[in-house]
Order: C-alpha cells, then sequence, then structure tokens
C-alpha cells in the first residue's frame, strides 16, 4: 500500500505548484522512499533535514506515516539540491527524488 | 609552443576513468555544473556502477539478488558514453590522451580520475583454489558458491571487510576462524578498547581468533586445503577469504610527475596537484580536510566517494564551463557503518587523530556505547554501537568541535 501522508514539521512542504516567469506550470519535486530498503541510517537527516528526520527511536520519521512505501508532498524546489544529495547519501539507495 | 587554450569551450570531452560510484556521481556532477559537452565514463567492470557495501555483508547469502545493487543513474546522467569493460593504461596529461588496453587514444579536455581500489592479495607460497577476496559481484558469486552451513571458511584479515565476511558466514551457518596480525580486530581506526569489545561480540557467536600471526603457506591436497600459521598452527580451510586491504589503481597515471605514493594527490577542491583540467574523487583521491587540518588524506569511506565525486564533478565542470569555482572550503565530516550480527557500527569524524585519548563517553561496551576519539581534549571521532536516536547529536558534536581553519 501507497499512501500519501501529510507533510511532516517543521517545514511547510504543503505549497502546490509554482509558475514559472513564462507562466508555465512547473511540475513539482517529491521524494519517495522504499522503506523496505530503508535501515535508518539516517545520511539523509544529514544531507536534507528540513525534509527527513529521524525519531526519538533513531528510526525514519516517515515510519509513522507509511508502511513500505513512503511519498512526501511537493516539496520546494529550493530543496532540491539537499534532497538530490540525501538521495545519493542513501546507503541504501532507498530514495529517489521524483520530478 | 602554442599559447594555452582556453578550457572554456562549452563542447570539448570529459572523461571519466573508474565507472563505480565515484565515475556515476562525478558524471552526474560535471552536468550539473553546465558542461554540454560529451562525457565518456569508462570501467573495467561489464556493470554499470553498482552499490558495493553489501557485497561483504548481506550478498554473501545466495538468496539476495545481485542486479539490485545496480545505481539507479540520475537523467543528468543519461547522456554520457559508457565504455565498459574496457580498461584505461595509460594517460597523458600534457597532451589531454588516455590510452585503452587496446591501444586507441582518446582525448579529453576535462578528465576524472575515479579509478578506485583493488584488494590485495596474499604472497605466500602455496594453491590459488579456494581463495577469494570481496571487491566485485564476481568475486562475491564465486565465494558464496561454495559458502554454506558448516563450510569451514578462514578470513585472513580482521579489518571491517574481514570482520563482516566473518559475521554474515556465521550467520549462514559456516566455521569461521579469523587471522590477522594486530591484537584486536579492526585495530585500526577503532583502537584496543572497543577492538577488544568487538572480538567479544564475535567471540560470543563463535568466530575463532588467531591474533598477532600471519599466513605463512597454503597446503593443498586431495582432502582441502589449509593454512599454516606463522606460530605453527594448521587450519583447515575449505574457503580463504583475503581481506587484507587494498591497493589504489594508480598505475595508468606513472610518466606524468604526479605525488601517487598513496593515491592521487589533490588541492581542497579535488584538482590533481592543482591541475584546472584533471580532478579525482572516491578512495584514490588524497586531500586536505581542513576540518582537521591540512595534511592531505585518503578516506575509504562509502559516503566520502559521493561527497568527492560532487565536489570534484563540480570543480570540473566549473573549469570547463569557464565559470569562476567555488572558493567555499571542502569539510566533508567522515562518516562509516559497518553491519555485524544485529549490531550497527556507526562513525563520525576521524578516529585515527584521536587515537591516543579513547574514552567510553556513555553506555557499556558490551551492549549500546559510544566511544570517543580525542587530540588535545577536543573529541574528533567518535564511534556508536547502538545508540541510534543519538546520531544527529554526536555528528553535531563532532561539526561543532572541531576548528575549521580556512586554506584557500
Amino acid at each position: 500500500m501507497t499512501v500519501t501522508p501529510r507533510a511532516p514539521e517543521p517545514t511547510d512542504l504543503t505549497k502546490n505548484q509554482f509558475r514559472s516567469s513564462k507562466g508555465r506550470t512547473i511540475a513539482m519535486m517529491r521524494v519517495v522512499v522504499d522503506l523496505e530498503k530503508c535501515q535508518d541510517h539516517g545520511q539523509c537527516a544529514f544531507s536534507a533535514p528540513q525534509v527527513f528526520a529521524l525519531d526519538e527511536n533513531g528510526r525514519l520519521s516517515f515510519r509513522s506515516a507509511a508502511t513500505d512505501t513512503f511519498v512526501s508532498a511537493d516539496l520546494d524546489e529550493s530543496l532540491r539540491d539537499d534532497v538530490e544529495e540525501a538521495a545519493e547519501a542513501c546507503p541504501l539507495q532507498a530514495i529517489e527524488v521524483e520530478g | 609552443m602554442m599559447p594555452a587554450q582556453p578550457i572554456s569551450e562549452p563542447s570539448g570531452r570529459c572523461v571519466v576513468v573508474g565507472a563505480s560510484m565515484g565515475g556515476l556521481r562525478a558524471t552526474e556532477a560535471v552536468r550539473k555544473a553546465g558542461f554540454t559537452g560529451e562525457i565518456v565514463v569508462v570501467g573495467d567492470e561489464p556493470h554499470m556502477p553498482y552499490n558495493r557495501p553489501p557485497l561483504s555483508k548481506e550478498a554473501l547469502g545466495s538468496g539476495f539478488d545481485l542486479t539490485k545493487l545496480t545505481f539507479q543513474a540520475s537523467p543528468r546522467a543519461k547522456d554520457v558514453t559508457w565504455r565498459l569493460g574496457e580498461r584505461v593504461v595509460a594517460a597523458d596529461l600534457n597532451a589531454r590522451t588516455v590510452t585503452f588496453d587496446s591501444g586507441d587514444d582518446l582525448a579529453w579536455t576535462g578528465l576524472v580520475v575515479a579509478s578506485g581500489l583493488r584488494p590485495r592479495r596474499l604472497r605466500i607460497p602455496g594453491p590459488r583454489r579456494g581463495r577469494h577476496v570481496i571487491r566485485t559481484v564476481e568475486d562475491v558469486l564465486r565465494l558464496r558458491a561454495g559458502l554454506s552451513s558448516g563450510v569451514r571458511l578462514v578470513v585472513v584479515g580482521a579489518g571491517f571487510i574481514g570482520c563482516e565476511v566473518a559475521a554474515t558466514a556465521r550467520t549462514l551457518g559456516a566455521e569461521v576462524d579469523v587471522v590477522a596480525p594486530e591484537t584486536v580486530p579492526v585495530e585500526r581506526p577503532l583502537q584496543r578498547m572497543l577492538g577488544a569489545a568487538l572480538q567479544r561480540r564475535h567471540e560470543a557467536h563463535g568466530v575463532r581468533f588467531h591474533l598477532g600471526v600471519v599466513p605463512v603457506e597454503v597446503h593443498g591436497g586431495e582432502r582441502g586445503t589449509s593454512l599454516l600459521l606463522s606460530d605453527g598452527t594448521v587450519l583447515p580451510a575449505d574457503l580463504v577469504v583475503e581481506a587484507v586491504g587494498c591497493t589504489p589503481n594508480t598505475e595508468w597515471l606513472d610518466g606524468n610527475g604526479l605525488d601517487l605514493a598513496d593515491g592521487v594527490l589533490c588541492d581542497n577542491h579535488l584538482r590533481v596537484e592543482g591541475r584546472p583540467d584533471v580532478v579525482a574523487c572516491g578512495d584514490i583521491a588524497r586531500f586536505p580536510n581542513p576540518l582537521f587540518d591540512g595534511v592531505p588524506r585518503r578516506v575509504e569511506h562509502w559516503a566520502m566517494v559521493t561527497e568527492t565525486a560532487r565536489r570534484a564533478g563540480r570543480t570540473l565542470g566549473d573549469s570547463l564551463t569557464g565559470r569562476a569555482p567555488d572558493t567555499a572550503p571542502f569539510t566533508p565530516v567522515p562518516s562509516f557503518w559497518s553491519d555485524q550480527y544485529d549490531m550497527r557500527i556507526q562513525s563520525f569524524g576521524s578516529l585515527d587523530l584521536g587515537a591516543g585519548d579513547v574514552r567510553v563517553l556513555e553506555g557499556d561496551l558490551d551492549e549500546e556505547v559510544a566511544v570517543g576519539y580525542h587530540r588535545d581534549g577536543r573529541l574528533t571521532g567518535v564511534v556508536l554501537i547502538g545508540l541510534r536516536a543519538q546520531y544527529m547529536r554526536y555528528r553535531a558534536l563532532i561539526t561543532e568541535g572541531t576548528n575549521v581553519s580556512v586554506p584557500r
């Protein structure tokens, strides 16, 4: 089952889409995390702390929102470098950046 | 002599020597920096880049699907020529060419050195049959074909790879002996206190250690292979894994006047001895990290491959597109992990720099523990076993606790 839960606190990730200077609608970016691959290394939380976090048990916080696949809300383009770095830094390569 | 050509033409060709994770991430970073010319990535393995850490762990189980290890390349790296199963045997940095094993030359305007490491082999007499290393998927396929319950495995080398193989093989039901010249496993970089704790955990799982000795000869006979140790012990061995470190693949750079004493000497921006058109990344790059000091070092951590590749690719991409280089210092936080049994060992910072002052910071060496490594009373590195909720806090202590002085 794939669920799309509410975006995590504290950053406001709920902005939907924005328009470029030419007025085109730009598809927004999301991260998709394979929670079965994920082994809670936490590298993502160092690379993109606005998006990823470990909970008080050292587990990826998204585990409370999904069981097998986590799909984030749309993320602001300004986070792209960080989430791409998080995807590259994941030892299990469990993060995909879409859009 | 011809006047120096600017290397800012949008065309040109970037050649990446090494088609593993470093080559892939550097390629993506060169593209990200705006280079639109041709990119050729050369790798001697016949595979697209794949992830190696599982090779000494779960991939040793016969049920593990090795095809899952292939990296997803970013869309940026799609428009790239992959020359796989080919080997670069020489380079001329002044003429800007590389030479393939076929004898063909290829000219470049930018070069990425990402040729990585190869495993060292034991130089002892005796047959090679049954002796393995772990670096590639082919290595793992050969090893795991013989690795099953009841098999007698001797692991030579008690570093992280050796210990991971020992743990995995025990989990698979093999009889495991570990042979190493140190006094405790993973003596470097963990040092004795934590290495001894690691040894106790392995012994509780049934691994037998033979420390302070080295293998001196392999005996091969009809009834199998055995290993003669320097103290006279003879260890029967159906399989031997040689996990005795690695050698940088730098021979193809010989003849260019580079310092190749230990990998490839780079500046803080990963330029090879300051050249604007040649960068290095990954296990092979020896660079200074001003997070600690100005001494160039090679780092064989998985995470450092991506960190150096991103920076090296950006450095080269900026140069190839005529942009001013990013002058911000490159200060990556070293970080590694090792999975053994149900135990996650996680490190941040430099253990070597604090090797003279090692203390338990919290917990119990035989349960969950944080061990700190200090220089002049300041924390330079930390190792955690368990304590996973504390990762953020200890990593922050490393980044805040070290003095960042910035060379330009």
